[in-house]
């Protein structure tokens, strides 16, 4: 048996580590952004459609986690999920385990930290289909749900894919919310900003910069393909296949 | 069974119109935001707003719409298009081939829909309403952007189906005259409500007096008798007619009678047509073939009549609809000279007696408008025949000293 060099296992334990980080980080970034568009397509259709007094506010407290500070939306979070509240007293009794500093907790935190990067292009698509579109189908025969996934999902797969694209963005560079409900815990709520902040702490520049460009390089792609998708559009309105028609 | 229905959406629309059985292709039409879209919109089901109650004659008919924006899918081609509206498809439809060769669109069907023109969209959209198989088309101003010449095309197709099938077409234009040529019944909608329906002839009078147009349109009956035009400009380069400053006029027979070969017919085909006795020179733009015409296609081939075989029934004995305007016709007091002897190039003139002569806006716009009685063969009114009218100047009417019940000869060009 040869002779191993202690900094070689030191080395080899970090990368598995930040492995994990990023196969943990890429896979909270694609359960949140998979459940948020099922959860906000009918939300974002139903709202696009809904006219009443009270639809400005409701559309205000959806769009609150864009301009709260993440602290202040992770405390709450916090507190919500506690096993002395409700919600966490029944998850507890549900699973046995606490939703806070749990990668279900993280779930939840960021399902509703990423719901306005989900939910604004489907609205603004969803407002922006011209509502004929569906008369025209209803007169052809279409029930409203073949309607729906036979019109609506495709005149609006620029919006759908831009709401995919920016949560699962938006979640991959997610630090406050997770600091304050996830705690640090490697391999079970440590995500990439996290973990980045932890090597700053520890003047650990050199793998800093390491996740801090893979970070850029990530953000930049998922813009870059965005933008080429929505043909050059903002992406966060994603009305391109939309405004064929009106073009005409 | 009379097809009926009344619509009450406040504010927008609100009416009762009845149908005569036979009546399967109505015009729209009314002033700009008069309530027509509104109307359709009923229809169709899409008001929610909306007290609708129709009698269609079906227990669960299916209704087509075509907007005047075609709203085609985006997201697949012409042909996905067609194939999306035949996945609910009637059993009546026609089938994605003959649509699209009748509404000339054959060479688009692998196109993009974002590559069509707004005329090329729009006959797209009919073809795809057509395939679906309706019982009830609504068209909303859905032809505005064809060429003249291929809309006629289709409203003639449209009419041969509504002919030979169940449908039933309602049509919204903003071209008067041509809506009065193609309707078998007009709804005349003004401000908000169900002003006039019924016959073109008697929709007429309440559109004019409406101000839905400036001028009103006579749409006569009549009989083809044979194609006018490769004799008439052959005619032209002879001068055996002329006989010491008089022309005489050459006999039906040495016309074109046997030109039967109606394919080639276009919109400057000038055809003969017997009105009231008396011989007119008509060019295709100003006739369609009038609905018992097309009906007698539907007695001989029922439902399933190869339909591709109807559309030439403008044929000689066929009866056809003529549209003439008021204000191409003016009035001649020498009744003497008819068309065989007269010395102007007008080729059409009819007999007539002026029933009543009407001022615009108090006399102050210096036209009267005259309304017309065909004197026919027999030297009687003719009471089959819808009115004819006449714009001319106050200053005609009082150099010729015209009155009500005064004889005379009103000429026109129908080209």
């Amino acid at each position: 048996m040869g002779y191993v060099d202690a900094d070689i296992i030191n080395a080899g334990m970090v990368n598995a580590e930040m492995l994990n980080t990023v196969i943990l980080t890429f896979k909270l970034a694609l359960v949140t952004s998979v459940l948020l568009l099922i959860i906000v397509m009918p939300l974002a259709w139903f709202l696009a459609n809904w006219q009443h007094k009270a639809k400005s506010l409701v559309l205000s407290v959806l769009a609150l986690p864009l301009v709260l500070p993440p602290t202040v939306l992770g405390f709450y979070l916090l507190i919500a999920f506690s096993p002395q509240s409700a919600l966490g007293q029944w998850w507890l009794a549900l699973t046995g385990s606490t939703l806070v500093f749990s990668f279900q907790g993280l779930v939840l935190g960021s399902l509703i930290y990423s719901l306005p990067f989900a939910l604004q292009p489907l609205y603004s698509g969803f407002v922006q289909l011209d509502k004929r579109y569906l008369e025209v189908a209803s007169s052809l025969g279409f029930s409203r749900l073949e309607g729906f996934y036979r019109i609506v999902l495709p005149l609006c797969k620029a919006p759908i894919m831009v709401a995919f694209g920016l949560s699962f963005a938006h979640t991959v560079g997610e630090f406050g919310v997770v600091l304050m409900i996830g705690g640090n815990i490697p391999g079970e709520t440590q995500v990439l900003s996290i973990a980045l902040y932890e090597q700053v702490e520890a003047l650990e520049y050199e793998r800093a910069h390491v996740m801090s460009l893979g970070l850029l390089v990530f953000s930049f792609i998922v813009l870059a393909l965005l933008y080429r998708f929505n043909g050059g559009a903002d992406p966060s309105s994603g009305t391109r296949n939309i405004d064929l028609e009106r073009k005409r | 069974m009379n097809v009926a229905f009344e619509v009450l959406l406040p504010s927008r629309i609100e009416g009762r119109v009845e149908l005569r059985a036979s009546s399967s292709f109505i015009g729209i039409t009314g002033p700009s935001g008069a309530g027509k879209s509104s109307l359709l919109r009923c229809i169709a089901g899409f008001e929610k707003g909306a007290l609708t109650q129709a009698n269609w004659g079906h227990v669960s008919p299916k209704i087509g719409i075509v907007f005047q924006q075609p709203l085609l899918f985006p997201h697949v081609n012409v042909e996905g298009n067609l194939h999306l509206a035949t996945r609910h498809a009637s059993e009546h439809a026609i089938t994605v081939d003959e649509a699209v060769k009748r509404c000339h669109c054959e060479h688009l069907l692998s196109k993009p829909i974002a590559t069509l023109s707004g005329g090329e969209a729009q006959r797209v959209a009919i073809a795809r309403a057509l395939v679906n198989g309706p019982h009830i088309l609504l068209l909303d101003e859905s032809l505005s952007a064809i060429d003249a010449v291929t809309r006629r095309h289709i409203y003639a197709f449209l009419r041969q189906l509504c002919a030979v099938s169940q449908l039933t077409c309602f049509v919204v234009s903003h071209d008067i005259n041509e809506l009065l040529l193609l309707s078998d019944e007009m709804i005349y909608i003004c401000a908000g409500k169900i002003e006039a329906v019924g016959n073109v002839d008697s929709v007429i009078p309440d559109m004019y007096q409406g101000g839905a147009i400036h001028t009103p349109s006579a749409i006569l009956n009549g009989v083809v008798e044979c194609i006018a035009e490769a004799t008439l400009s052959s005619h032209a380069e002879e001068s055996t007619y002329t006989n010491a400053g008089k022309t005489t006029y050459p006999e039906k027979e040495m016309f074109n009678e046997n030109a039967t070969d109606f394919g080639e017919s276009n919109q400057n085909t000038v055809y003969q047509v017997i009105v009231s006795g008396q011989r007119l020179y008509v060019s295709q733009k100003s006739l369609i073939a009038a609905r018992s015409n097309v009906a007698k296609l539907s007695d001989c081939e029922p439902n399933q009549a190869d339909k591709s075989e109807i559309d030439n029934s403008l044929s000689v004995g066929g009866q056809v609809r003529l549209a003439i305007k008021a204000s191409e016709v003016s009035i001649d007091t020498n009744t003497v000279l008819t068309t065989e002897n007269s010395t102007s190039s007008i080729l059409n003139s009819l007999n007539c007696v002026i029933e009543d002569i009407t001022h615009f806006d108090n006399h102050k716009s210096g036209r009267v408008l005259l309304n017309l009685r065909i004197i026919n063969q027999m030297g009687m009114r003719e009471v089959e025949q819808p009115a004819l009218y006449a714009v001319i100047s106050t200053l005609s009417v009082s150099r010729l000293q015209l009155a009500k019940n005064m004889p005379v000869i009103a000429r026109f060009k129908l080209l």
